[in-house]
């Protein structure tokens, strides 16, 4: 696979026991345990923003505005596009702006032809940015913690934010708890910036997205496999641990055939 | 037993309220900045903008300055700020403790008064009980100033007061008016630019955006604090206000360049 991170060796985003973690971090853990298990090959490229020509004029429009409405940021004010040039020359991802997953997939998809990355290279953007779709059933925007196109967009804060949260949160939340204050057994039924069980969640959406560029399918409906498709916190959590198993028996079954084989 | 208080009468001190008042008034009449919100954004981007000497009003609705930053979520009057946003806390002296890693709270009525009290101090002048009405517009549409009237005034049926607002000339104009965007607005009314709206989804890192956003919008309108995720429909965010004190800076230095 083909890792296109988005990161900047000296940003920071995930604090742990008080020392600042870098996302990178999490990231290198995560692809550690993925390979582990695939024996699949990474190679790291650059940040597609960069790689894309004419990213910030597009980005700017790209831009979800309003949750209720399919209509983007048409004609963006220029400090829009300024901030996304900046964005692109200093790295500057993650300030918290939303972009319209599939259209983002297939703007950097322009990045990779420059640099002519094909579909076997099974390229992999991670970004810090949100990324959403528009859901045509009930016509809203949707966080999402991963596009699946070409390429594949994983979102870091998208893994934190875009399942939700246990039913019990949003009801403190709108009594106006603040997430500081939430109770630890709460707390554990989702995961946080600091969570030392990041890593091995992403590892388990690298896998989806191996398995996407295999197969075309991501997902899996069985609740505890790696590859099950989840919509709340407590989902992803139960999904993304290694008992009762990685990854279910079809999909183990599905590695095995192509000689690979789960060693984690 | 003498009495405690000096003797004066009661038009002594009419005419101080007015003669004072109006000496004050009239200098401010032409200003290099208006900011129209006297929150905390609008009270940050003042005192920085009076420290570098500028001539700066803050034009306000209520009797009351600070905005929501007397209290912070659920009507608990302790307000939060993530980091850096403590480091302009420690620049005001403002008390505060580390709540956790890189979240800083402080009580709201401390915080508050010692803001206004910092932005007073530098110079900046202020017109509360004053509503902000429209825009002076000049050539090319570029913003030159704003209409304002009396919040009582404003309030009541046109029907019941016909009284007309007055104009007040200024290099820039700073909207500080928090979900309202109301200078903004009024430039949407008349056609001259378009809001994105507020936007209602709700993400971990909007203050960034906030701040990221914090700008000239049209020639002669800087745009701060709230009323950026108004303009540009930027995500909501929490009751934390270290976008709203760093967004107050970045407007004032967006207003130095153009001074």
């Amino acid at each position: 696979m083909m890792l296109f991170p988005c990161l900047w060796p000296r940003r920071w985003l995930f604090s742990q026991k008080g020392h600042l973690r870098p996302s990178q971090e999490v990231i290198r853990e995560a692809v550690s345990i993925f390979t582990s298990w695939t024996g699949e090959e990474m190679r790291e490229g650059e940040c597609l923003y960069r790689a894309t020509p004419g990213a910030a004029e597009d980005l700017a429009g790209l831009r979800v505005i309003n949750l209720d409405s399919p209509a983007l940021n048409e004609n963006p004010f220029p400090i829009e596009i300024a901030f996304e040039r900046r964005r692109r020359e200093d790295c500057q991802c993650g300030k918290g702006a939303v972009y319209a997953g599939i259209h983002l997939a297939a703007l950097l998809s322009k990045g990779l032809s420059a640099r002519r990355v094909l579909w076997g290279d099974k390229p992999l953007f991670i970004t810090r940015d949100y990324i959403a779709t528009f859901d045509r059933d009930d016509l809203r925007w949707h966080l999402r913690y991963g596009v699946f196109s070409f390429p594949v967009l994983i979102s870091l804060p998208g893994i934190i934010e875009a399942p939700a949260r246990p039913r019990e949160y949003y009801l403190l939340r709108s009594q106006g708890i603040p997430d500081a204050m939430m109770p630890d057994s709460l707390r554990d039924r989702y995961l946080t910036v600091n969570d030392p069980r990041l890593p091995r969640v992403l590892a388990g959406i690298l896998l989806q997205a191996f398995f996407y560029y295999q197969s075309g399918d991501p997902f899996c409906p069985d609740p505890f496999c790696s590859l099950y498709h989840a919509h709340w916190q407590e989902e992803l959590l139960r999904s993304q641990r290694d008992e009762p198993y990685i990854v279910c028996l079809r999909h183990r079954q599905a590695l095995e055939k192509e000689e690979r084989w789960l060693r984690g | 037993m003498g009495e405690i208080f000096a003797k004066v009468s009661e038009k002594d001190i009419t005419r101080a309220i007015v003669g004072g008042f109006i000496r004050e008034f009239e200098k401010f009449v032409e200003s290099d900045v208006i900011i129209v919100g006297g929150g905390p954004a609008g009270l940050m981007a003042g005192r920085e903008l009076a420290t570098k000497g500028k001539r700066t009003l803050i034009v306000e609705r209520n009797n009351y300055l600070g905005g929501g930053f007397w209290i912070g979520g659920f009507l608990m009057n302790k307000i939060t700020v993530r980091h850096p946003g403590e480091e302009v806390l420690k620049e005001l002296g403002i008390p505060f403790e580390q709540a956790r890693e890189g979240l800083f709270v402080a009580d709201g009525p401390h915080a508050c008064a010692r803001l206004i009290a910092s932005a007073c101090d530098a110079g900046v002048k202020i017109l509360n009980m004053t509503v902000f009405e429209d825009v002076v517009l000049r050539e090319n549409n570029r913003v030159g100033g704003a209409v304002v009237n009396w919040t009582p005034v404003e309030a009541l049926p046109r029907q019941i007061t016909c009284v007309d607002p007055i104009a007040l000339e200024a290099t820039m104009v700073v909207d500080a008016t928090g979900h309202d965007a109301s200078v903004v607005r009024k430039m949407e009314e008349r056609g001259v630019l378009k809001t994105k709206g507020f936007g209602g989804m709700w993400v971990e890192r909007s203050e960034d955006l906030v701040v990221e956003y914090t700008g000239e919008v049209h020639p002669g309108l800087v745009v701060c604090g709230m009323a950026t995720a108004t303009t540009f429909g930027l995500p909501r965010m929490g009751p934390t206000f270290g976008a709203m004190l760093l967004s107050g800076r970045r407007a004032a230095e967006e207003v130095l360049k153009k001074l």
